[in-house]
C-alpha cells in the first residue's frame, strides 16, 4: 500500500493580521520526532519540516525509512537528520537530546511518537516482551521529557507533545499492553501538564485511530496477517461511516500544537480518528 | 469462607481493610513479597491459592520529579506497579478461570484521572493500571472473571507522599469537598463488598469514584454544610 504523505492541505503559515505578512508558524525552531521515519511519525516529521522546523528524526535499528524520511524533506528545502536509537534502552533518551543540541544548537519541541504493537493477549505475553512495549512506549516518553526539560525551558516556548492513541481512551481488545502504555502517556501527559507552564512549556498528547499506515515491519508474519484481516474488516465495516485519515492529519495537529497559536492548549487529549471511537 | 487476597501491602489502607474483613468472616491474605516476576508470583500463588477477590493496589510511589534528573526512580515505581499487576491478573487470573471463581478489583485512586503534581511515578502507573484493568475486563469478562476499579480520594492529608507545590492535592474537606467526609477504609470495603457480591455481575471494567466530590472540585468554592446555609 502507499500512503500519500502530502495528503491534505498543510497548516505551515502564519498571518499577521495588522501587516498581512505571511510567515512559517515553526520558522528557526528545532524538533525531535521519535519513530519519525514512517507512518504517523513520518507525517509529523514532513508537516513540522514544511512549517519551518529542523527536524531530528530518531529511527529504531533500521535506519532505511528514516533516512528516506530526511532525503524526502530536504528535497522539499527542508532541514532533517536521522539518528538511530533503540528508545527501549534508559541511555538513548539523552544521546537523542546530546545529538540534537549538536545538530542544531537548541531544542523547541519534543513529539514522543515511537510505538511497539505486537498484538497479543494477556495469558500469550511473556513478561519481557510485555516490558518492552512499556520500555518503547511509555518510558521513552518519560526519559526523553525529562531529558528534554532544562533545553525546553531555554527555549521559553517549549512544547511537548505525546503521540498516544485512541487505545489510550477504549480497549485496543488486541493488545493489552499497548493500551496499558497508552494510558499511562495520558497521565504523564497530565503530569507534565501541570509542571510545564512554570517554564514556559505545554504538553498535550494526540490520540490517533483509522489512519493509513504501512503495516507494522516488527511483526511476526502470522501476527501480520491476522492484523491486516482485521484491518481489511474493520474497513468494510466502517466504510460508509467514516473515512480513514493520513498521516498528515496528524502531523497538523502537531504544528498547531507546536506553534504560538497553540499555546493555550495543555494537557488536552485530542482525537485525531474521524469519530471512529464513537461507533 | 471467601478469601480475598491483596498484591500489595504498601496500601496504606490494607491493615484496616483486613482487620474489617476478617470481622466480616473473610479470609484475607496480604502479599509483602515482589511480585513483578513470574516466579514471584507463582510463589504467591502456591502459598495463597486463587482467591475470590484478587485486589490489585500497586502502590510503589516516588517522590522524584519530572523537572529532576532521577528519571530511574520514577520508572522503577511505575514498572513495580504495572508489571506486578500483569504477572497477578496473568498467573493469578488464569488460575482463577480454572476454578471458575473470584473477581478482580483494582484498589487504586483518583490519580488515575488527576495529576498529582508531587508523584507521577504513582499518577502515570494508574493511568496506566486504568487501561490494563478495562482490557482485563473485555478479555477476561469473556470468561466470566470480571475486573473493575475502586478509585479513591488521597487517603490524608498530611501524607507526604503526595505534596505538591503545583497541584493542591491536598485532601481539603472544608474547602473542596461537598461532601466533607474523609475517605476511609470503610468506603473502600464497601466498594470492594459490591465488586464481589452478585449485584455487581453487570459491572465489569467500571470504576467507582469515592472522594466526596473532590475531583469535581473547581478554583476556589467554599462548600458551606448545609446547616449553616440561609435559605433565601
Amino acid at each position: 500500500m502507499t500512503i500519500d504523505y502530502l495528503e491534505r492541505p498543510a497548516i505551515v503559515l502564519g498571518t499577521d493580521l495588522k501587516t498581512g505578512e505571511h510567515t512559517r508558524l515553526l520558522e528557526g525552531l528545532v524538533a525531535i520526532v521519535t519513530g519519525g521515519g514512517k507512518g504517523v511519525g513520518k507525517g509529523i516529521s514532513i508537516r513540522l519540516a514544511e512549517a519551518g522546523a529542523k527536524v531530528v528524526i530518531v529511527g529504531n535499528a533500521n535506519m532505511t525509512m528514516a533516512e528516506e524520511t530526511c532525503l524526502f524533506i530536504r528535497s522539499r528545502g527542508g532541514e532533517a537528520v536521522p539518528l538511530g536509537c533503540d528508545l527501549a534502552k534508559p541511555e538513548s533518551a539523552q544521546k537523542v537530546v546530546d545529538f540534537t543540541l549538536e545538530k542544531f544548537g537548541r531544542l523547541d519541541i519534543l513529539v514522543n511518537n515511537a510505538a511497539y504493537q505486537p498484538n497479543r493477549d494477556i495469558v500469550e505475553y511473556p513478561t519481557e516482551l510485555f516490558k518492552k512495549v512499556m520500555d518503547v512506549n511509555l518510558m521513552s516518553f518519560l526519559r526523553l521529557s525529562m531529558c528534554a526539560m532544562p533545553h525546553l525551558k531555554e527555549s521559553g516556548r517549549g512544547r511537548i507533545i505525546n503521540i498516544s492513541s485512541v487505545h489510550g481512551k477504549k480497549v485496543a481488545s488486541f493488545d493489552i499492553a499497548y493500551a496499558t502504555s497508552k494510558g499511562g502517556v495520558t497521565m504523564l501527559t497530565r503530569e507534565l501538564a501541570v509542571l510545564g507552564p512554570q517554564y514556559g512549556i505545554t504538553c498535550n498528547a494526540i490520540l490517533p485511530g483509522g489512519i493509513e499506515i504501512e503495516f507494522k515491519t516488527s511483526m511476526e508474519k502470522g501476527d501480520l496477517k491476522e492484523f491486516k484481516s482485521i484491518r481489511v474488516e474493520r474497513s468494510r465495516k466502517f466504510k460508509f461511516r467514516y473515512k480513514m485519515g493520513f498521516p498528515s492529519d496528524v502531523g497538523n495537529m502537531v504544528v498547531f500544537l507546536a506553534s504560538e497559536q497553540g499555546k493555550h492548549y495543555n494537557g488536552t487529549q485530542i482525537r485525531a480518528d474521524g469519530g471512529m471511537i464513537l461507533f | 469462607m471467601k478469601k480475598i487476597l491483596f498484591t500489595d501491602g504498601k496500601h496504606p489502607l490494607v491493615g484496616e481493610l483486613t482487620k474489617l474483613l476478617e470481622a466480616k468472616g473473610y479470609e484475607v491474605f496480604v502479599n509483602n513479597s515482589d511480585i513483578t516476576t513470574k516466579e514471584g508470583v507463582r510463589a504467591l500463588l502456591a502459598k495463597a491459592g486463587a482467591p475470590d477477590a484478587l485486589v490489585i493496589s500497586g502502590y510503589a510511589t516516588s517522590r522524584a520529579a519530572l523537572d529532576g534528573d532521577d528519571a530511574e526512580a520514577i520508572v522503577s515505581a511505575v514498572e513495580e506497579n504495572i508489571l506486578s499487576a500483569f504477572q497477578a491478573a496473568k498467573h493469578i487470573g488464569t488460575k482463577m478461570l480454572e476454578e471458575s471463581r473470584g473477581t478482580i478489583i483494582f484498589l487504586s485512586s483518583i490519580f488515575a484521572d488527576k495529576p498529582t503534581g508531587g508523584n507521577p511515578a504513582y499518577a502515570v502507573s494508574q493511568g496506566a493500571l486504568q487501561m490494563f484493568m478495562r482490557e482485563l475486563a473485555m478479555y477476561y469478562g469473556n470468561m466470566g472473571l470480571r475486573s473493575n476499579m475502586i478509585k479513591l480520594a488521597p487517603i490524608a492529608a498530611e501524607d507526604p507522599a503526595f505534596e505538591s507545590d503545583v497541584v493542591s492535592a491536598t485532601y481539603d474537606i472544608e474547602t473542596k469537598v461537598p461532601t466533607h467526609l474523609r475517605v476511609d477504609a470503610e468506603d473502600a470495603l464497601g466498594a470492594i463488598l459490591y465488586f464481589l457480591s452478585d449485584y455487581a455481575k453487570n459491572a465489569n471494567g467500571t470504576d467507582i469514584k469515592l472522594d466526596g466530590g473532590l475531583l469535581y472540585y473547581y478554583h476556589d468554592r467554599t462548600y458551606t454544610p448545609a446547616k449553616e446555609v440561609e435559605l433565601q
